[in-house]
């Protein structure tokens, strides 16, 4: 095939282009990410060097919260469910609305709303999405630090969205979500073949749902989560939402016990 | 995190200087507005960051964040949740002109997106059907069928506008 540049086309495209504040606003942004990814590399090995310390500890204690579950926990039917479905979400996780919205309601806020049991979609002001890095999803306040430190093996991020929904009345509510894929080509976004399945997903909750899907206490697991579809547990005040995929029970249980 | 090469911030400021309205160019064309192409800027150069590849020199380094930038747009526009749907829609960022848009971008702009990279690599960075295939990492034939398609279509909205030389 002869190379061809074709002059319109040129001429075109050369009209394109970041205005001088545009370029200075995107440099900004992406000198602070590699400042940051700098701070966090020497954190990493501060880090890494404790953690060989307290590798024996850690073992131990998971073990110990592993028989705890399983002796405390009972076979539960679980119903499969998506995390902003049950997080007062009134769309699917396709996009598509069932039934009728409240007037004047934006569709695509209906979509991405989430709030707490006992709240409306009707009362819902506004509801935004906005994507999150790795580094970011797991920096957010109160919500980043209950994504799972543990990834089962061969898994790797994907893309996580913090959901923000005004109420009316000025209350402000969030959901942090993030999704993990199997493979390498899952996530790297630098490969052309993406594919549209998530293998799994983690989301988090400052509040309580209004949800079908079975919550647990960490302290009541079922002996098999395996193939459950979707399911809350609940630390402390914060809810922890997995749609399991294709986990097996001791991934699962690995996920979990790495939330803080 | 692997072992990937972590870039200090003059390498990584003169990549940006040397690249950037490239990279602007092709996410434009696949976003069709200033706010999302400034995103998917961000987040080509976020991913340069991250995954740090070690470059063979500019054309590869170049190539890289092509192909980069058009998977970007391309998982972004696949996104469910994406909000803005057309240019009118869009929050006004400063400094953030609209374009001139001129009936050949508009045609470019309309092609499938499957179209736009190999359309932007061979029309305006010129390079053969081969080269676009090492840089998409894509069949030669599939990368030659793309281009004829593109050409077709363009050759149709465009008339005596697309006249290749």
């Amino acid at each position: 095939m002869i190379s061809m540049k074709n002059e319109a086309i040129i001429a075109s495209w050369n009209k394109i282009g970041p205005s001088a504040l545009a370029q200075e606003r995107m440099f900004s942004a992406i000198m602070a990410r590699n400042r940051s990814l700098h701070e966090n590399k020497d954190k990493d090995r501060y880090i890494s060097k404790a953690k060989k310390a307290l590798i024996p500890a850690a073992a131990c204690f998971a073990l110990l919260i592993a028989v705890t579950a399983i002796l405390g926990s009972g076979r539960l039917d679980l119903r499969r469910g998506t995390g902003l479905r049950d997080a007062g979400h009134e769309g699917d996780i396709d996009g598509t609305l069932p039934g009728d919205l409240p007037e004047g309601m934006d569709p695509i806020v209906a979509s991405l709303a989430v709030f707490p049991e006992g709240e409306s979609l009707a009362d819902v002001s506004d509801a935004v999405l906005i994507g999150l890095s790795e580094e970011e999803a797991y920096r957010v306040e109160q919500l980043g630090r209950r994504l799972p430190s543990v990834i089962p093996d061969g898994y790797r991020f994907r893309h996580a969205g913090l959901y923000k929904t005004t109420m009316k009345n000025g209350a402000v509510y969030y959901l942090l979500s993030a999704s993990y894929s199997f493979g390498d080509t899952a996530f790297d976004d630098s490969q052309e073949d993406v594919p549209d399945t998530l293998d799994f997903s983690v989301s988090v909750l400052s509040f309580k749902p209004e949800t079908k899907a079975e919550t647990y206490s960490f302290d009541e697991l079922p002996d098999d989560l395996s193939g459950k579809g979707f399911l809350y547990v609940v630390y402390g005040d914060t809810y922890v939402g997995v749609d399991v995929g294709d986990l097996t029970h001791e991934e699962i249980m690995s996920v979990l016990n790495s939330v803080n | 995190m692997s072992d990937s090469l972590l870039r200090t911030d003059k390498e990584i400021a003169e990549i940006y200087s040397r690249h950037v309205k490239t990279v602007y160019r092709v996410c434009f064309a696949y976003m069709k507005d200033p706010a999302d192409a400034e995103d998917a800027v961000q987040e080509t150069f976020f991913k340069l960051i991250r995954s740090g590849p070690a470059f063979d020199g500019e054309e590869h380094e170049k190539a890289w964040l092509i192909r980069t930038a058009s998977n970007v747009c391309k998982n972004v526009l696949r996104h469910w949740w994406r909000r803005r749907e057309s240019i009118e829609d869009c929050p006004t960022l400063p400094g953030s002109d609209e374009p001139e848009i001129d009936d050949v971008f508009q045609a470019v702009m309309a092609l499938p997106d499957k179209y736009k990279a190999v359309v932007y690599l061979h029309y305006y960075e010129g390079f053969s059907g081969a080269e676009i295939a090492g840089i998409l990492k894509k069949p030669q034939s599939t990368i030659r069928n793309h281009l004829h398609e593109a050409r077709a279509i363009l050759k149709e909205r465009l008339g005596d506008d697309f006249d290749e030389k």
